[in-house]
């Protein structure tokens, strides 16, 4: 294996592992407001991913870091120019970690409730975005001569994109709901557990027309030699049997499945990218050099 | 305005908020680790209470640290994408390694220290807060082994196409001469940052005559020493990375001291009022010799000035213009030293009363030493501004210039820029608010508060 495939692999290993383990505190961050009926339960609820979010966050760090330093023109390509996209994330990520640790820090509703606001958009904004621009890896995106991105923000909003950022968002959102049922006893892991069974449905069924529509819009599943392949076919598995799990009351074996669907995005993206490191990227460095379009 | 000059205002903007949040996080978590340790030695009750206070107060401002520090690792992709293009074979690597070593560290044992008082035993609890103290310093390296590169760039290769710098030497990188000089000065720096915080917050009550007495004179005596000690150690560090300078970067001292001529031995402006489009004086100052001394601790010793340099590099890197602005440089240095001249003042002030056992204040005397919390931030914030500033036009010295460094027009418009930078400008200011407003108010409500 060489020096580029290794890399290319970590840097996917840490995205992996950042929408592991992001995953259920965007969960827990998006849910907040809909478990809990006072200060108190809210306090709960986001104490559960209090000890978690920083560690958790420092995954896309060190991912960002590793693309900056083993693919310098992925990451300048892609960071220049998703420009709006990551603007709205930056946002998003600084509302909500300040978030955690401002709320506590004064007592009055307002500021409460500006705060709580914060981590739930701060938590949503980013599960719906990562999703669409995964989903843009995949399908491509019009790059120019001298490797920059051609086409606008609203470019990236394309239906694909969006079913992906929704399958996102949703899967994120039950793997909170699966965590939350874990972390928390009487009244709110009740309401956890309905909460999980409820958001169940849109995440199976994004993820589902998110598999189909990959099959249709992109050419990854030939591209992987299995058609359809292990990665699907364990994710819908994982998904559907967190309905079965959650029926008999068993969340702790819940979460494992529930885990593998957040990252089941993420390993198929992998192996996309893995076709693009061994079939297009150059051995030199990063992207090839000669024109290409990705789409 | 161009693409450049947004680009820019931006970086001055954001890398410089973020330097308000770092240093503190520095000084700070150091400080909260010697008051825990005290409080396992010695089980004194008020060693408890005062982790728990000045714990506090570094959370708060951990938090924007943290957050701002993203900004900084994207905005080189986002803004700056011809710079990733670039160096990103080299910069990128110490960035990887901060967060795979120290922001770990850091965040891992941040979470166990806040959620793990009376669960964990308390030795393994202090264990913890020193983990994320060394955590965070460890952090200042890597980036500051990035930042030596830009400086003074080693261990590298140009692509054969000359398009991008290619490591070949990992060891020369980090054990860049420039990264040693710089490193302690930014430690120090953060020592001091806190250490004056401490006595800041300390005298505020004692000035009060709160019912916490006891307990703030004990933060009072650790506070002055601290910061004496940082001052002391900040201003050697300063020194040593000057005399760096003169090797390294001569362009930026000559800059900082608006030195048109080379001169030996050479003089210390104490005050000039120059006219940067002739390159002269209108009205200075000097103290003969020196500069000489400064730089190398001898009355004799030539120092380059502007005009030369600017020669000199005519010939090895082209036509063009290879002056800063040197009313920032100058400004920027004079505002650093002087600050720091300041706390040297102040904190010898603090340890004379707190060796003295003293720990009355005027009124006159407790103003002082409170608003005397921000002279490390002027330091800090000039000392990089003259750090960044002074290297231009160069992104990398030597190597690229910052106007072939920005994203071009066609990806990150103008538009783009600006919008960007108006929505960090009101989120920024939204934060300077509530840090403010939050650190005033967990300072104020004292020991009981915090528990």
């Amino acid at each position: 294996m060489d020096l580029q495939t290794i890399w290319f692999i970590l840097v996917t290993v840490l995205f992996t592992g950042f929408f592991f383990l992001e995953g259920f505190d965007f969960g827990v961050g998006i849910l907040h407001p809909f478990m809990s009926r006072d200060d108190r339960e809210r306090r709960t609820v986001i104490n559960t991913i209090g000890p978690f979010w920083d560690g958790n966050e420092v995954w896309l760090i060190t991912a960002g870091g590793a693309m900056f330093a083993a693919f310098p023109e992925w990451y300048a390509t892609l960071f220049s120019g998703f420009y709006i996209a990551l603007l709205l994330m930056l946002v998003a990520l600084i509302l909500r970690g300040v978030a955690f640790e401002f709320r506590s820090k004064h007592d009055n509703p307002a500021w409460r409730a500006f705060w709580d606001w914060s981590i739930f958009t701060g938590s949503a904004i980013p599960a719906l975005l990562w999703g669409v621009a995964f989903a843009n890896f995949i399908r491509g995106v019009p790059i120019d001569q001298s490797m920059n991105y051609a086409g606008g923000f609203f470019n990236l909003l394309n239906p694909y994109a969006l079913v992906c950022g929704l399958a996102s968002l949703s899967i994120f959102t039950l793997h909170g709901a699966v965590f939350l049922t874990l972390k928390t006893t009487g009244s709110l892991q009740e309401r956890a557990m309905s909460l999980a069974k409820k958001v169940w449905p849109p995440a199976t069924l994004f993820s589902l027309a998110f598999m189909i529509y990959s099959f249709i819009e992109t050419d990854l599943y030939q591209r992987l030699g299995v058609n359809p392949g292990i990665i699907p076919v364990f994710s819908v598995l994982s998904l559907l049997s967190v309905i079965v799990l959650l029926r008999k009351n068993a969340s702790g074996w819940a979460l494992p499945p529930s885990n593998a669907g957040t990252t089941r995005p993420a390993m198929h993206r992998t192996r996309s990218r893995s076709w693009h490191a061994n079939g297009a990227l150059t051995p030199a460095g990063d992207l090839p050099s000669q024109p290409r379009c990705w789409s | 305005m161009d693409t450049l000059m947004l680009a820019r205002l931006q970086f001055a903007l954001t890398s410089v908020f973020h330097f308000f949040f770092v240093p503190l996080t520095l000084g700070l978590s150091i400080f909260t680790a010697i008051m825990e340790t005290a409080w396992v030695r010695t089980g004194e009750e008020k060693y408890r209470k005062l982790t728990k206070f000045w714990g506090k107060l570094f959370l708060i401002n951990f938090a924007v640290g943290v957050v701002t520090g993203i900004v900084m690792e994207f905005q080189f992709g986002m803004n700056w994408s011809e710079y990733s293009r670039f160096v990103g074979d080299i910069f990128g690597v110490p960035l990887a390694i901060e967060a795979l070593l120290a922001f770990f560290l850091e965040s891992v044992f941040l979470g166990i220290w806040v959620f793990g008082w009376n669960k964990i035993p308390k030795g393994l609890h202090a264990a913890s807060i020193w983990l994320v103290a060394i955590g965070s310093n460890l952090s200042a390296l890597w980036i500051l082994v990035a930042n030596s590169f830009m400086q003074s760039p080693v261990g590298y290769r140009m692509a054969a196409d000359g398009s991008r710098a290619e490591m070949i030497d990992f060891s020369a990188l980090l054990f860049n001469p420039y990264v040693w000089k710089q490193f302690p000065h930014v430690l120090a720096g953060g020592l001091v940052t806190g250490g004056f915080l401490v006595i800041a917050v300390s005298s505020w009550h004692l000035v009060r005559n709160s019912k916490e007495r006891s307990e703030f004179e004990t933060s009072m005596k650790f506070g002055a020493i601290y910061a004496f000690i940082g001052t002391i150690l900040v201003t050697l560090a300063g020194h040593t990375q000057m005399q760096d300078l003169i090797e390294s970067q001569p362009m930026k001292v000559a800059a900082a001291e608006a030195l048109w001529e080379t001169e030996n031995p050479a003089s210390f402006s104490l005050f000039t009022v120059g006219n940067e489009k002739e390159l002269k004086d209108v009205f200075a100052i000097r103290i003969p010799g020196m500069l000489s001394f400064l730089a190398y601790n001898s009355f004799e010793g030539e120092v380059k000035g502007i005009k030369d340099l600017q020669k000199e590099y005519e010939i090895k890197y082209g036509p063009g213009n290879y002056i800063p602005s040197i009313i920032t440089a100058y400004w920027s240095f004079r505002f650093m030293v002087g600050a720091g001249t300041l706390m040297l003042l102040v904190s010898l002030i603090a340890l004379y009363k707190v060796i003295r056992e003293n720990y009355t204040f005027s009124p006159l005397l407790g103003t002082l030493l409170f608003w005397s919390f921000l002279l490390p931030y002027i330091a800090n914030s000039s000392g990089w501004i003259l750090a960044e500033m002074g290297r231009q036009p160069w992104i990398v010295f030597g190597l690229l210039k910052t106007e072939d460094a920005v994203s071009p027009a066609s990806v990150v418009s103008s538009t783009e820029l600006l919008i960007s930078l108006v929505v960090f400008v009101l989120i920024y200011g939204l934060l300077t608010l509530v840090d403010v407003f939050l650190l005033k108010k967990h300072a104020a409500a004292g020991l009981v508060a915090a528990e």
